[in-house]
Formats: C-alpha cells, structure tokens, sequence
C-alpha cells in the first residue's frame, strides 16, 4: 500500500499491539501460540447461535478471542471463521478495521488516555506524557513484564470528566499526574483499584469476557452517576425547577429521595 | 457570566432546567428494576400496549419528539416509514455508540437508569411491530454495558420482555450488543454494517434503513436519548411534552457542558435554551477563562463563537445560525485554543485513519481536515499556515467526512473505464462524482463493502 511508509511513520514502533492501522500490518502470525479449547468453542457456537444470522456474533466472538487469548491469535481467527463458516480473511479484515481488537497482547492492564478535544484543552497529553514516562512505554506498546500496556485513545464519551483514563475499559475521571501515577503504582502493587464510576479493577481479559456477552455480576458495584453527571439536577432542585405538570415523579419524591440519601445502606437492603 | 443577568425566561414558560431523563440519577441504585418501578416505571409500556400500535406512533409523532442523535429528525415520521407489506421481520437499533468528542450525554443516561432505555425500546418495538431490538453500545464504555445486560435481565425476569408481554400477546427479544472501537460506527448504517459483523463502513443511501436496514430488513434506527425520552411521553402526553422547548423543537434534552467551565457537566432543560443561560445557570466559565469559542453539538459541527452565545440550542436556531445541533454538548473552549492545541486533537478523530471511511453524503463531501502532508506542512511552515487560515477550515466543517488520501480510492483507476459514456460536465469533488456514477451504473462504490447476500454466502 503506497501510505504505507507515511504511516509507519507516524507509528514508529515495532512492539504494537494495535491491529487497526493499516502501517502495522493484521492479524500477527509470527506467535501461533492459542489457549482455544473445546470449551472456548462452545462458547463462540453459543454466541453465533443467540443472533438472527451468526455473522453478527463476530464482534463478541473476537472480544471472546481476546479475553482468552490475551490478543486476536491466528487460531482465534481460525475458530470464528470456522463456527460462522466464512474464510478466515474475512474475519481479519473485521478484526483490523476495529481499534479495540489487539494484534499483539494487551497487558493484564490496559490503560487508555484520552488526548481529544476536551481533554486535551484539559490536560489530556500531558497525562499521556507522564504515563509513558512512569511505564517506560511509548502509546500502543506493552511494557516487557507484560503487566500494562497503554492506548492513547479518542473521545470516550466523558468529556464533562475530562481528562480521563481508562483502565480496562473502566472510567477514571477528573485526572491527574498524580492520581494516575498512583493508581499504576497500586496497580503494579495489586493493591485493589476501585473505578470512579465503575466496578472494582480486574484485568483487562475479565473486561474482554463481558463484552463478549458474559456477564461478570458486577453491575451493582459503583454508583448511581458521577458528580458532574448531576450538576444540573443538584441545581434545578436548589431553585425548585422541575418538568411542568403532571410527570413522574410524584409530590412525595423530593422527601422520598432525600431520605433515599439519607438511608442509602437502609435503601439497599430494600432492593436485594 | 452571571454578571451578565441573563434572563432565565424560557419561551414556553417553563423553568429553565426540567430533569424528566435525569430525575433519577441522584436516588441511590437508581439502575435496579425495583427503584426504577418505584419511580413509576414501566408505567409507560402498560400505557403503550393499551393503545395500538399506530396510536403509540400518532402519539409520538404529535408530540413532536425529534431524534437526539443530531439530526433532528422527527422520530414518529421515521417510525410511520416502516413498510406493513414487507415480508421481512422489522428491527429496532437503538444507538449507544455515542463517541463524538463533546457528547456525554447517552453514557450518565445508560449508566444511572438503563431502564429507561429498555422501557422505550421496548414501546418502540411495539410500535412497529419489531420482535427483536438491539442496543449497540460502543465497546469502550465497560461498566455501562454491565448496567444494561442486568437491566435487560431483570426486564426478562419480570415480564417486560420475551414472549406475551405482560398479558398482550406482544413478544420481544433485546440484545445489548457491544462495538470494538470505531468512531464511524456511530453514523447508522455503519452501525448497521458493523452489527452484522462487518467493517463498520457507510452504506450509500437509498436504500434507507426503514426499507433495508439490519439483514436488508426493515430497520429503526434511533438514538439512545430519543428512544429514553418515549416512555415519559407516552406516560404524559404530548401536551406535557410540548409545555416544554420551542414550537419546531418540543421537548427536553441533555445539555452537556465540559471544557473551560466552572461546573462541567449534565443539564436537562427545554430545547431553546442558549449558552448564555446555561453558564449563568451552571456558574459561568472558569476562574481567569474568556469564552471564545465552542462547539454546539460536539466535534464534527461547526463552532460557534463568543458572538453566538445567545442562539437558542435548538434545532432550527442552531442550523439557522450556520452550525449542527448534533448531539446539544455544548463543548466551552478558551479563548487561546482554537488556533493551536484544540484544532489538531478535533481533526485527529477526523482524520483518515481514525474514522476509516469514505462517506458519499447527499449534503456533499466535506474537508474536516488536513491530510497528513498538510499537517507537516502546517507544522513547519509560516506559508502553510497562512494558507490554512485563508482556508478556514473549521467552516467547511459540514459534514463528518475526511476524504484525505483516500479520496483517490473512491475516483477511477488510472486506465479505468466506467460503464456507459459520460456526459456532461463532472462534478467538482472527483469522490462524489466518482460515486454518483458507480452507483449510476448499478457498481458498488470503492471501498464500500457488498451488502446483504453478496460475497459472502
């Protein structure tokens, strides 16, 4: 491809894991290693059997790949083309056009930061910076104990966090320097490493798995919404402003939920 | 801003901040079946299955909702477009790939009460007599689809969903399905594409979704807000819905504000609002920060200066005043940014490589950025930049497009002959023309996958 060099250019590094960039090739065939068995085969059957044409299963099925292999391996490839029945080009071509999907493998935690728009006015790069200083890595490498690798990602759809960071697909809003520097060190420490709207950190291969469409249980961990998430409902109810007329929430809510707040743990035993 | 004393008045009297969406975001476990019901929920579908499913459309139509992913389309005519005679099963999408920069809105939504999705999926799908509806959620937002998958489980386990709901012999299946990281996947019928387990590229248009969507079935696809807001509407009615926004552009929406601002964050408040109320509500912009730019509906539409505070965000204003609504996240930029560090980032999401396509738009093509020899360019010469300034680039920010240098690919080969003699003076973009003829000619377009029973079967 002529954009080739242009390309490898700008990505200088031979270490990626990234599939999704033309300069970097597909699917790595150099490691042919595969932890795929029988059971993983079931479940990637099982997959392409809950949609109304198994083709559609080939996103999940790659997350599927991912979480057992720790990267889209040949034999991934091999297995999904076989389950779906179509060749496996067709299936590194999906693979490659996504940028969640890894060539090389992820570490046991892979942190993305953010450097678009608002984040970036808000810091983003420079916390790209101090994270690859504190990894030894650059953007799209793995370090060599295989414990983080890092992403420098696009618009994740937080921007009134901004900067953020994403650990194992988990948010980790309001960024610094320093609250990333500490959340790696306790990370390197595998001290418990709790996301600021989200579940308790696992591994990025546990994240694979529930995007797969197997769900961990853990969707009750985390609260409701993040600070800045309620800036305007904090502000309607301190002048009383509410949607007119009759709605939803009834006359008693505003009581109803300041007790709520008040009697959280009260409020959780009642859901169980 | 609050020195300024804008006036809080909205156009329909109502008060300038209305949570309906968000009402329930500060109760503790808001996301569970049982808090979500305690909020009356789920009150909206027994409404719906009451009615026929036509009424439900009529309802939504009068209403006026308007679709809340950016382009303002009215949800209830959509919804009327799906054909009765097509023998095919009719889908729902609902769109939670929400990825452009300066929206945050679906992902707080989703994450603090998925049941209001499900809800209106759910009467949405019954209002077109779909029997299966999927929520693409992009892959990158782990804990939300969490969320979700419980959501649409406890709505299984206590009757919401599957065979005979709730008594009215009407059966759905909803499957939360996860994306893989790609920006464009957020335009539909990427969306589509990639659902069906294939590059997330555009399709040309027609034929649209409603008649060949998802399986070349006649597909809905709409926005997670839209979809979010139909319970409450069918609940209220529309005269409720209509107390609120302005008369072409009824109702509430999620106003994202992030960037230099003193509380970034969530506002819901009738369409109309502007900027100006908005920071005077949410306590202006940061401390030692000027207002010179901002973004009125994420990355890809046009900015909007300090000049423009006033424009009302809704559909028709915003348009009327030369921008996109898109997706009311009003990103707040300082005034030193425009030239340097907030450009670049903007285009790199834009660029080639990141958004991956080559997308033929009835509205035309649009430069969303340099390609890469013009950013070196930029970078290293005073000629360039001043080339690039009398360009005004953020201007002919039209549509989401980077042709870059793939715009060759899309223009015939060297030596290549299309089809048939050509007439007539080609249009300017060689992309578009080279399109318009492909098509013309019945050739699928370069760099667009085959759809439907094509090569693969």
């Amino acid at each position: 491809m002529s954009s080739n060099s242009e390309r490898t250019a700008s990505y200088p590094f031979s270490e990626e894991f990234h599939s999704h960039f033309a300069g970097t090739g597909g699917v790595d065939q150099s490691d042919q290693s595969t932890a795929i068995d029988e059971h993983t085969m079931e479940e990637l059957r099982g997959l392409a059997a809950r949609y109304p044409e198994p083709r559609s299963a080939l996103l999940p099925m790659l997350h599927l790949v991912q979480s057992v292999d720790g990267r889209v391996s040949p034999a991934g490839i091999e297995a999904c083309a076989r389950v779906l029945g179509i060749t496996p080009a067709q299936v590194s071509g999906v693979a490659t056009f996504y940028t969640m999907y890894k060539r090389r493998p992820a570490g046991e935690h892979h942190i993305g930061i953010c450097t678009t728009s608002v984040c970036a006015i808000l810091g983003g790069d420079v916390l790209l910076d101090r994270v690859e200083h504190r990894l030894g890595i650059k953007e799209g490498q793995t370090t060599p104990d295989g414990k983080f690798s890092l992403e420098r990602i696009e618009c994740n759809a937080a921007c009134d966090f901004a900067p953020i960071m994403m650990v194992n697909w988990e948010f980790m809003d309001n960024m610094t320097p320093r609250k990333a520097d500490e959340i790696l060190d306790a990370l390197a420490a595998g001290k418990t490493v709790h996301s600021s709207r989200g579940a308790t950190i696992t591994s990025w291969r546990d994240s694979e798995r529930v995007l797969a469409g197997f769900p961990d249980g853990r969707a009750d961990e985390g609260p409701t919404a993040g600070e800045a998430s309620l800036s305007g409902l904090e502000i309607a109810r301190q002048h009383g402003w509410s949607a007119p007329g009759p709605q939803r929430t009834a006359p008693d809510t505003e009581s109803e939920t300041q007790s709520d707040s008040a009697n959280q743990s009260e409020g959780r035993s009642r859901d169980e | 801003m609050s020195e300024a004393g804008v006036s809080l008045e909205m156009s329909k009297g109502s008060a300038p901040l209305t949570p309906v969406l968000s009402a329930n975001w500060g109760d503790p476990r808001a996301w569970k079946l049982v808090n979500y019901e305690r909020r009356g929920g789920y009150q909206g579908l027994r409404t719906a299955l009451a009615m026929s499913p036509d009424e439900v459309i009529s309802l939504v139509k009068d209403a006026g909702l308007r679709g809340r992913g950016g382009a303002g389309f009215p949800a209830g005519l959509k919804w009327s477009f799906i054909p009765k005679d097509n023998p095919n099963p009719t889908y729902l999408v609902v769109n939670c790939d929400e990825s452009e920069p300066g929206t945050c809105k679906d992902m707080p939504l989703l994450m603090a009460s998925p049941h209001t999705l499900v809800e209106g999926a759910i009467i949405a799908s019954y209002a077109v007599h779909a029997k299966m509806a999927f929520l693409y959620v992009r892959g990158e937002v782990l804990h939300i689809i969490r969320r979700l998958q419980q959501a649409v489980a406890e709505a299984y386990a206590a009757g919401y969903l599957g065979t005979d709901i709730l008594g009215s012999g009407y059966d759905l299946d909803i499957m939360v399905h996860a994306g893989a990281g790609a920006y464009i996947c957020g335009e539909e019928t990427a969306l589509l594409d990639s659902l069906e387990g294939r590059r997330g590229q555009p399709r040309l248009r027609p034929p649209f979704p409603a008649v060949a969507g998802l399986y070349a079935s006649p597909t809905v696809v709409n926005n997670a807000e839209t979809i979010s807001s139909v319970p409450a509407i069918v609940a209220h009615g529309k005269d409720w819905f209509q107390a609120m926004g302005t008369e072409k552009s009824a109702g509430f929406t999620l106003y994202s504000l992030s960037g230099h601002v003193a509380r970034p964050g969530q506002y819901e408040a009738p369409l109309g609002i502007t900027l100006h109320q908005l920071l005077d509500i949410s306590g202006g912009m940061r401390a030692g920060h000027r207002l010179k730019f901002f973004t009125p509906g994420g990355s890809s539409t046009p900015m909007f200066s300090a000049a423009e505070i006033d424009v009302p965000l809704d559909y028709e204003s915003v348009a009327g005043a030369g921008s996109i609504p898109g997706h009311q996240g009003p990103a707040v930029l300082r005034r030193d940014h425009l030239g340097g560090a907030h450009r670049d980032p903007l285009d790199r999401v834009l660029q080639a490589r990141v958004l991956r396509q080559v997308h033929p738009l009835p509205g035309g093509h649009l430069v969303a950025g340099p390609d890469a020899a013009q950013d070196r360019g930029r970078r290293g010469g005073a000629r360039r930049r001043r080339q690039d300034a009398r360009r005004q680039r953020p201007d002919r920010r039209q549509i989401l497009l980077h042709p870059g240098r793939r715009r060759r690919r899309m223009h015939p080969r060297r030596g290549e002959e299309l089809p048939g003699r050509v007439r007539g003076r080609l249009p300017r973009r060689p992309g578009m023309a080279a399109a318009a003829l492909r098509a013309q000619h019945g050739l699928r377009p370069r760099g667009l996958p085959r759809r439907g029973r094509g090569l693969l079967r």
